[in-house]
């Protein structure tokens, strides 16, 4: 017994950054302030962040035409075809060469940027939105109701996720009632929905767990005996207390969504050509690799660059809003 | 214990009805019909014998009596017969499952020896080259779109360099089992599904190393005068790897379900291939096989999971 009083008295522990900055004379800073602060210093978060802005910045800038106003970065048509120039590399005219049909990589992947990336964005905004809900409901009114969500979400978690995406994306994209309603716009709106619909289970987790956890606290009672209704109890109180996770678990999401519309798209599933995505870009690869390898390479990376910057970010965010979670 | 198995088994019954429903409704709900696809090659195919097959296949009942006839069968085992190949789903499955098997559990043993050996070492050599090392490559690793991976690997090792074939099992028209022909194909596939496991295997390792070197028990058996040897295998490492069974869960069930989208880039022959196709020639029973398998086996395997966790740690008690 002696031994080990001692023994934990003899090691210090290590000094952990809060108290280092506690220690620090400081003035009064807000907790979302202190965040940004600790976020700054974080290279990679930051390296992360103008990263993604670029990719928005220019895939959103590829075609601009709102009324009067026309330029955009794309120097063509993104279905422009030239058959001349097929399987180009890069030239002048074409920097980052050209695909089978002659039309240009780098138009095309700035258009495709522009579905990827809001596709995802979409896709993620409406999975967070619906696992908030299901999660503060489920944590919040407790008994019946949080049985049938939590199994409802554990069931879920347990499906063969890709093939159901495949059955689902295929037969709903199949349907005529759906292809008179939305023509040209119905394959990325069923993506949208079917990456939705499986995608939307861990931030339901995440908050459930971190609602169960909060709802004991006394500032919950306090809340509560001030005559709050239920509604003002999850929306204004619990779900901004459990926000640190959301935000992290969002931009996690994000990336793996990003993956999820290219594997998806690339499978003949997602998004459908001629409209152009990162994924579908590298479908023919295979058939053309003789030809032209470089096919594989700019959409790839492009992929590749963007989730890499969000993981970063999202490291830096975690790091930055409670370096206890572990996600 | 046995009370908890038998439920959570008995909770897989209405799982898998829910599975099946769904992805029937959504099947049929699209137009289209399989009989156009069996009757593909043969245009000249007359009505009365379109008219035929249907009643034949019993697609000419209602929706709901085809689901249940469906479902009947299923509980005898009886998964019917492709409507492609016209074998027994079963046996077709069988064979697929094998293919997969051989594939999954390859990368999956790899990734397991490499994983838990970069991430406890990088741990315990926290900071150096070799930690760096290791975690640049599970980000990395974590990041990169496998499916991607896979293109660059083909394009760069079997077109390029051309040290390994472009995918399938065996060469093709080559008569008879070779061993090494088999592994040569085998390797392609193997590098990219392990390359996923080893990064999130040897980061879950670094991470949980790290917080167990860190506890009382460790310095308490060094204080004993434990050798480090000792202290590493016997103390640390045992309770590091008790959270690497939850993840393992998961690993299981993609064990026997395959690997779509690695199949599809590399043709492996295997289930997550046959599901892709399944799902593109409206092979209905097929694809309703595979689901019943792939979500038994998923639900089994997290089952698994959860039993092993609570031998592993004690502590742990399911109710």
């Amino acid at each position: 017994m002696a031994t080990k009083e001692s023994s934990i008295a003899a090691v210090a522990p290590p000094i952990t950054w809060e108290e280092e900055e506690a220690a620090l004379p400081t003035e009064s800073l807000s907790q979302w302030q202190l965040a940004w602060r600790r976020l700054r210093r974080h290279r990679l978060a930051i390296l992360g962040v103008f990263v993604l802005v670029f990719f928005i910045m220019v895939s959103a800038l590829a075609s601009v035409n709102i009324g009067s106003i026309r330029f955009g970065l794309a120097p063509y048509e993104f279905d422009a075809i030239d058959l001349n120039v097929s399987f180009s590399g890069p030239t002048p005219e074409h920097l980052f060469g050209t695909d089978q049909l002659g039309r240009d990589t780098l138009t095309r992947l700035l258009h495709a940027g522009r579905i990827s990336l809001s596709v995802a964005g979409i896709a993620t905004i409406l999975s967070v939105i619906i696992g908030v809900i299901i999660g503060a409901v489920a944590g919040y009114v407790g008994g019946r109701a949080e049985t049938i969500l939590m199994r409802f979400t554990d069931i879920m978690l347990t499906l063969p996720v890709l093939p159901l995406l495949l059955i689902a994306s295929k037969s709903l994209r199949e349907m005529v009632a759906l292809q008179q309603l939305f023509g040209q716009l119905l394959s990325v709106i069923v993506i949208i929905a079917v990456i939705t619909i499986f995608g939307w289970m861990t931030v339901a987790r995440l908050v459930y767990s971190s609602v169960l956890s909060l709802r004991e606290r006394e500032f919950m009672e306090a809340t509560r005996a001030l005559g709050a209704s239920g509604k003002r109890l999850i929306f204004n109180h619990l779900v901004p207390n459990s926000l640190a996770p959301i935000i992290v678990a969002t931009t996690l999401e994000f990336g793996a969504i990003v993956v999820y519309e290219a594997t998806l798209s690339f499978l003949g599933f997602g998004i459908m050509p001629p409209t152009p995505s990162w994924g579908n870009m590298l479908t023919d690869v295979q058939r053309f690799v003789l030809r032209s390898p470089w096919m594989a390479f700019y959409p790839g990376m492009c992929i590749f660059l963007t989730v890499l910057a969000i993981n970063f970010l999202g490291d830096g965010l975690r790091d930055a809003l409670d370096p206890r979670l572990k996600i | 214990m046995t009370k908890f198995i038998i439920r959570r088994l008995m909770l897989a019954i209405p799982t898998l009805i829910g599975i099946t429903l769904l992805s029937f409704a959504l099947q049929r709900a699209a137009p289209g019909d399989p009989v156009r696809v069996m009757t593909f090659a043969a245009p000249d195919i007359s009505p009365e014998e379109i008219t035929q097959l249907r009643h034949q296949l019993g697609l000419d009942q209602p929706l709901p009596m085809q689901y249940l006839v469906w479902l009947g069968r299923m509980a005898r085992l009886d998964m019917g017969r492709s409507y492609i190949t016209h074998r027994p789903v079963s046996e077709m499955i069988g064979e697929r499952m094998v293919n997969s098997l051989t594939l999954t559990a390859t990368a999956l043993l790899i990734a397991l020896a490499i994983g838990i050996t970069a991430g406890v070492y990088s741990a315990l050599k926290r900071g150096t080259w070799f930690d760096n090392l290791v975690r640049v490559f599970a980000v990395l690793g974590n990041v990169v779109p496998h499916f991607w991976l896979g293109l660059v690997f083909i394009l760069v090792f079997s077109v390029k360099f051309r040290l390994f074939p472009s995918g399938g099992i065996t060469t093709l028209g080559k008569a008879g089992f070779d061993l090494f022909d088999r592994l040569w194909h085998l390797i392609p596939p193997v590098v990219i599904l392990a390359t996923g496991g080893i990064a999130n295997y040897s980061r879950y390792m670094r991470t949980e190393t790290l917080e167990v070197i860190r506890q009382d028990y460790i310095r308490t058996a060094y204080a004993k005068g434990l050798v480090q040897r000792t202290v590493l295998f016997r103390h640390a490492l045992r309770n590091a790897l008790i959270p690497l069974v939850t993840v393992l869960g998961g690993s299981l069930a993609g064990l026997f379900g395959g690997a779509l989208i690695i199949e599809n880039v590399f043709s492996w022959p295997g289930m997550g291939r046959m599901a892709y196709d399944a799902v593109l020639q409206r092979d209905y029973p097929v694809l309703m096989g595979l689901l019943v398998i792939g979500s038994t086996l998923i639900i089994i395997g997290y089952l698994l999971a959860d039993i092993a966790y609570a031998i592993v740690d004690p502590r742990i008690k399911h109710e």
